[in-house]
C-alpha cells in the first residue's frame, strides 16, 4: 500500500466515502466554530434551562450556556486530543518499536519487557492516581492517554519491524553501505504505512472515548468545553431524566460522541479491507 | 595473501546460538571453512538446503559475524578493498517494491555518493542486463516486472558501483528454466567482458557447472570437495559429491526414511 | 475412458488494468491409468486450467468451454458438489505444498479432517489408513502426531502427496510439485508420484515447467503457451521428435550437467502480456523460424488429427 493509494482506497469504498464526510463534517466544524458557533462559549448570559428556541437552538444547560456552542466548540476538543494522542503514539510508539525490532538482540529484550510492565499497569488505578496529582488540562489529559497508549502500538510496530527486517531488500541496502537510519527510513518505515494509518484511527477512537471518559470522571479541562463534561454535568444534574432536558441537553453531546467514533471506525474499517 | 586472491576465508566456523548467554549448544552452520576467490574467478558453491552455503555468502557479506576464524578482504594500501554487492534467490522479496526500477538500480551508487544519482550510470547498467529499450523499464515498478525482469533489475543494481565481487544466491532457482540460462548467460557476459568474480551458490549442479571455474561442494557445514569444475564433474573423489552427481543425472536413488 | 477431459477452455480474469485472457480455447485429456504432463513457463495459463478444472478460482472469473470428469461435466454444478467431488475424487497437490499444511495442527489430525470430511470411516480403519500412507511415501507412522514445521520440506511435500491420494481419487492433479525442492530431491519426488499413482491406480496431471524432470514419469506431454495448447504427443514423440519451435527450444535451452565449458541459448525475450489480444501466433517474437503470415495469422489449433500449432509445420 503506498501513501497514494490510501486516498484512492477511502474514496472507492461506501464506507470510506460516508466515514470520510462525517469526518471532514467534524473537521470543518471545529475550524469554523467561532464562526458558526451562534454565541460565545464562555457566554452565560441567557437563563439556565431554557428549552430550545429561535435564539436557541439546543436550549441553554445549567449555568446559562447555549448548548449549541458547547458542541460546536466540543469538537475542537475531541479533535484535538484524537489528534495530538494518535501522533505522539504513532511517533513514540514506531521509534521504540521499529527501533527494538530492527536491532533485535538483548536491547530488544530489555525494551520488551519494559513495555510489558506498562501493558501490566491497569490503566483505570493509574489514570485515577494521575488524576489526583495532576491538574485538571486539556495536555494533561493527552498525557495520559498517550502514556497508556505507545506500548501496544511498539510491540505491534516491532513484530512488524521483525518480519520486514528478513527481506532482501533490506540485506540489500546493508550490503551497499547503508547506515541503518537510512535502511530502516528507506526500507522498513515505507512498508509500516498501513500499520500506522491503523494505529491513527485505533487511537483516535480511543482518545476521544477516553477523553469523554476522563472529562466525566472530573479529569477534563473545565474551560475546554467538551462533550465528555456536557455528558457528566447533565447526567449529574439530579431529576435530569424527570423532565425533557435531557433531550437537547445530553443527547446531541452523546450522539456527536457516537457519530465521529463511527467516522473513524468507517475509514479504518475501509482501509483494512480487502486490496 | 596470493597474488590476484579477492578474499580469503580462513578456518571460519558459525555457530547460532538460542538465548541470552551462549552458553547453550548452539547450531553449528559452518564448520572451519577454508576457501579463496580470486579476481576474475566464478566459484560455484554447491550443497543442499542446510549444508551453509548460505551462511557461508552472508559472512562473506559482512551481513553476519563468524564465530572463529577470520575473513581477510585484498587491500594492500595501494589496490583498495574489493567492493562486493549481491544477487539474492527471490526477485519477489529482494525488490522493494515502493521504489522505481530507477531508483532501486540508482541507490547502492546514491548510498556511496551521498545521495548524487549518475544517470547515465542507471543507464548503462540496465542496459547491460539486456532490459532494452530502457525507457520501457525505468520508471515501471518490480510489481509490473516479470521474475526474470525483476532478477535482471538485481543484477543492474548490483553492478552500478562496479563490483569486484558478486556473490549470487541462488539467482536462478525461483525462476523458469528457459529463463534461468539467460540470466547464467549474462552472468558469464559480465564476468568476461567486466571482469567482475561471481561466488554463485546453487543445489543445482547443472547450473553450476554451466557457469564455474572451480567449484566447492559443501555438506553439513563442511567443504568437503573443492576443485576445477572438470576435476569435479569428471573425476570426483568424495561419495558425497558422486550421490549429488547422480542425482543431478536423473539417476534415483531410494526413498530415505 | 477419459479421467478428464476439457473442451475449448478459454478463462479470462477481470483485474484492475484490465481483462486478462489467460486461457484460449484449450483441449486436453487425461486417459484412465496414465500420467499427462502439462508443460509452460510462468503465465502461460497451465496452472490457471487446473484451478479452474477445481474450481478453486471464480472470484472475477469469465469462462466458456467444458470441463468433464469421468464423463460427466463439472463446469456448472453446484459448490457443495464440487466440494464432494474435490479431496475425494480428484487430488490436488498445490504449488508450494508443503506451505499448505496447517502449521497449528498435527499431521495426524489434518489427514484424518480430509477422511472424517468425505467419508464415514470409523476411527481406527482411518488411522490405519494415515499410517500406511505415511508409510508409503517414506514417513515413518510415530511421527504423525508431530507438528509440520517439524519437518523438511522434501518431507512436507510428501506429506501432500499422501494426503492427495489418500481417499484413492481417480485423478491427481499436481501444481509444480518439484519446485522448490533442492534437485536431488526432485527425482526422487517424481518416482514417489509415479509409484504412488501406480499403487492406487489413479491418474495423474502433472504441471511444471520443468520438461526434463517431469518428462520421466508421463505417459503424454501437452505444451502450452501464452493460453494455448502449441503441440502435444507422447514422450517419445515431444522428447525425441519436437515439431514446435517452442517446445524445441525448451529442449535446446536444458543445462546438463557439463564438465567442458559450452554455451547454451535460452529463449529471447518475454512471455507475451495477458491483456494484450495478438492476432497471429504468440510465440512470434521469439521465434527463429517465423514468417510473415505468423504475425498476421493465428495457425491452427491443435486438435485430435494436428499434434503442433504452428504455420511451418
Amino acid at each position: 500500500m503506498h501513501r497514494e493509494s490510501i486516498l484512492k482506497k477511502l474514496s472507492s469504498s461506501p464506507q470510506g466515502i460516508i466515514g470520510l464526510s462525517i469526518l471532514a463534517f467534524f473537521i470543518i466544524l471545529a475550524l469554523a466554530a467561532p464562526l458558526v458557533a451562534p454565541y460565545d462559549p464562555t457566554d452565560m448570559s441567557a437563563d439556565p434551562f431554557l428549552r430550545p428556541s429561535g435564539a436557541h437552538w439546543l436550549g441553554t444547560d445549567d449555568v446559562g450556556k447555549d448548548i449549541l456552542t458547547v458542541v460546536i466548540y466540543g469538537s475542537r476538543t475531541s479533535l484535538i486530543v484524537a489528534l495530538a494522542v494518535s501522533v505522539t503514539v504513532l511517533a513514540i510508539g514506531t521509534a521504540v518499536g521499529v527501533f527494538s525490532g530492527y536491532v533485535g538482540g538483548n536491547i530488544d529484550r530489555a525494551f520488551m519487557r519494559g513495555v510489558d510492565i506498562f501493558l501490566m499497569i491497569p490503566d483505570l488505578p493509574l489514570i485515577l492516581i494521575l488524576a489526583a496529582y495532576l491538574r485538571p488540562g486539556i495536555w494533561n489529559v493527552v498525557f495520559i492517554l498517550a502514556l497508556l497508549g505507545w506500548p501496544v502500538s511498539a510491540r505491534i510496530t516491532r513484530a512488524q519491524a521483525i518480519t520486514l527486517k528478513s527481506a532482501g531488500h533490506v540485506d540489500f541496502a546493508r550490503v551497499s553501505g547503508g547506515p541503518d537510519i537510512y535502511v530502516i527510513g528507506k526500507h522498513i518505515i515505507p512498508d509500516l504505512y498501513p500499520i500506522m494509518a491503523t494505529t491513527v484511527v485505533m487511537q483516535s477512537i480511543r482518545a476521544i472515548l477516553s477523553e469523554s471518559g476522563l472529562a466525566f470522571l472530573g479529569l477534563g479541562d473545565p474551560s475546554f468545553p467538551s462533550w465528555g463534561t456536557t455528558i457528566k454535568y447533565a447526567i449529574g444534574y439530579p431529576g435530569i431524566f424527570f423532565t425533557d432536558a435531557w433531550m437537547w441537553w445530553l443527547l446531541p453531546a452523546g450522539a456527536c460522541i457516537s457519530l465521529l467514533v463511527l467516522a473513524f471506525v468507517l475509514v479504518g474499517q475501509c482501509l483494512e479491507g480487502d486490496e | 595473501m596470493i597474488d590476484k586472491e579477492l578474499v580469503r576465508i580462513d578456518d571460519v566456523s558459525k555457530i547460532f546460538y538460542k538465548g541470552i548467554l551462549k552458553r547453550s549448544a548452539g547450531f553449528k552452520a559452518l564448520d572451519g571453512v577454508t576457501l579463496s576467490i580470486k579476481r576474475g574467478e566464478i566459484l560455484g558453491v554447491i550443497g543442499e538446503s542446510g549444508s551453509g552455503k548460505t551462511t557461508l555468502g552472508k559472512l562473506i557479506l559482512g551481513l553476519l559475524k563468524p564465530t572463529s576464524g577470520t575473513i581477510v578482504f585484498a587491500d594492500d594500501g595501494i589496490i583498495k578493498k574489493p567492493v562486493v554487492q549481491v544477487i539474492f534467490q527471490d526477485p519477489y522479496d529482494s525488490l522493494s517494491h515502493v521504489m522505481s526500477v530507477e531508483d532501486i538500480v540508482a541507490e547502492p551508487y546514491a548510498i556511496k555518493h551521498k545521495g548524487q544519482v549518475d544517470m547515465e550510470k542507471v543507464q548503462k547498467a540496465i542496459e547491460s542486463v539486456g532490459l532494452t529499450p530502457v525507457d520501457d523499464y525505468i520508471h515501471k515498478y518490480p510489481h509490473q516486472l516479470s521474475g526474470g525482469q525483476r532478477q535482471r533489475v538485481a543484477i543492474a543494481r548490483a553492478i552500478i558501483t562496479e563490483p569486484d565481487l558478486i556473490i549470487a544466491d541462488e539467482p536462478i532457482s525461483m525462476l523458469d528454466a528457459s529463463i534461468g540460462v539467460d540470466i547464467l548467460n549474462l552472468i558469464l557476459n559480465l564476468n568476461e567482458r567486466l571482469g567482475i568474480s561471481f561466488m554463485f551458490i546453487t543445489h543445482d549442479i547443472a547450473a553450476a557447472s554451466y557457469v564455474s571455474h572451480n567449484i566447492a561442494v559443501m555438506n553439513a557445514g563442511k567443504i568437503v570437495e573443492y576443485g576445477p569444475r572438470k576435476k569435479i564433474i569428471a573425476e570426483c573423489e568424495h561419495p558425497y559429491t558422486r550421490t549429488l552427481l547422480a542425482a543431478a543425472r536423473g539417476e534415483v536413488l531410494a526413498i530415505v526414511k | 475412458m477419459s479421467i478428464l477431459d476439457v473442451k475449448s477452455l478459454t478463462v479470462d480474469f477481470n483485474g484492475r488494468d484490465g481483462v486478462h485472457h489467460v486461457l484460449k480455447g484449450v483441449d486436453l485429456s487425461v486417459y484412465d491409468g496414465e500420467i499427462v504432463g502439462l508443460i509452460g513457463e510462468s503465465g502461460s495459463g497451465k496452472s490457471t486450467l487446473a484451478l479452474t478444472a477445481l474450481d478453486l478460482n471464480g472470484h472475477d472469473r469469465a469462462m466458456s468451454g467444458d470441463i468433464r470428469f469421468m464423463g460427466k461435466s463439472i463446469v456448472s454444478i453446484d459448490r457443495e458438489s464440487m466440494r464432494k467431488v474435490r479431496g475425494r475424487h480428484i487430488g490436488f497437490i498445490p504449488q508450494s505444498a508443503m506451505n499448505a499444511l496447517d502449521p497449528l495442527v498435527t499431521v495426524k489430525k489434518q489427514f484424518l479432517e480430509t477422511i472424517r470430511d468425505h467419508t464415514d470411516m470409523p476411527r481406527s480403519e482411518a488411522l490405519r489408513l494415515i499410517d500406511d500412507s505415511l508409510e508409503a511415501v517414506g514417513i515413518g507412522p510415530r511421527r504423525a502426531n508431530s507438528f509440520p514445521y517439524e519437518f523438511s520440506g522434501g518431507q512436507r511435500q510428501r506429506m501432500m502427496i499422501a494426503l492427495s491420494m489418500l481417499l484413492g481419487p481417480e485423478l491427481i492433479i499436481a501444481d509444480e510439485p518439484t519446485t522448490a525442492l533442492d534437485v536431488t530431491l526432485q527425482s526422487r519426488i517424481v518416482q514417489l508420484l509415479k509409484d504412488s499413482a501406480a499403487k492406487k491406480h489413479s491418474s495423474m496431471l502433472i504441471i511444471s515447467h520443468d520438461l526434463h524432470t517431469i518428462s520421466r514419469i508421463c505417459d503424454r506431454i501437452y505444451i502450452m503457451y501464452a493460453g494455448r495448447v502449441v503441440e502435444y504427443g507422447t514422450r517419445e514423440e515431444i522428447m525425441g521428435r519436437p515439431e514446435h519451435p517452442y517446445t524445441r527450444k525448451l529442449l535446446s535451452s536444458r543445462l546438463h550437467v557439463m564438465a567442458e565449458p559450452a554455451r547454451v541459448q535460452g529463449i529471447k525475450g518475454s512471455p507475451p502480456s495477458t491483456l494484450k489480444v495478438y492476432p497471429g501466433c504468440e510465440f512470434y517474437d521469439r521465434c527463429d523460424e517465423r514468417a510473415d503470415v505468423c504475425k498476421a495469422e493465428r495457425p491452427p489449433g491443435c486438435s485430435r488429427t494436428a499434434k503442433v500449432s504452428c504455420h511451418r509445420r
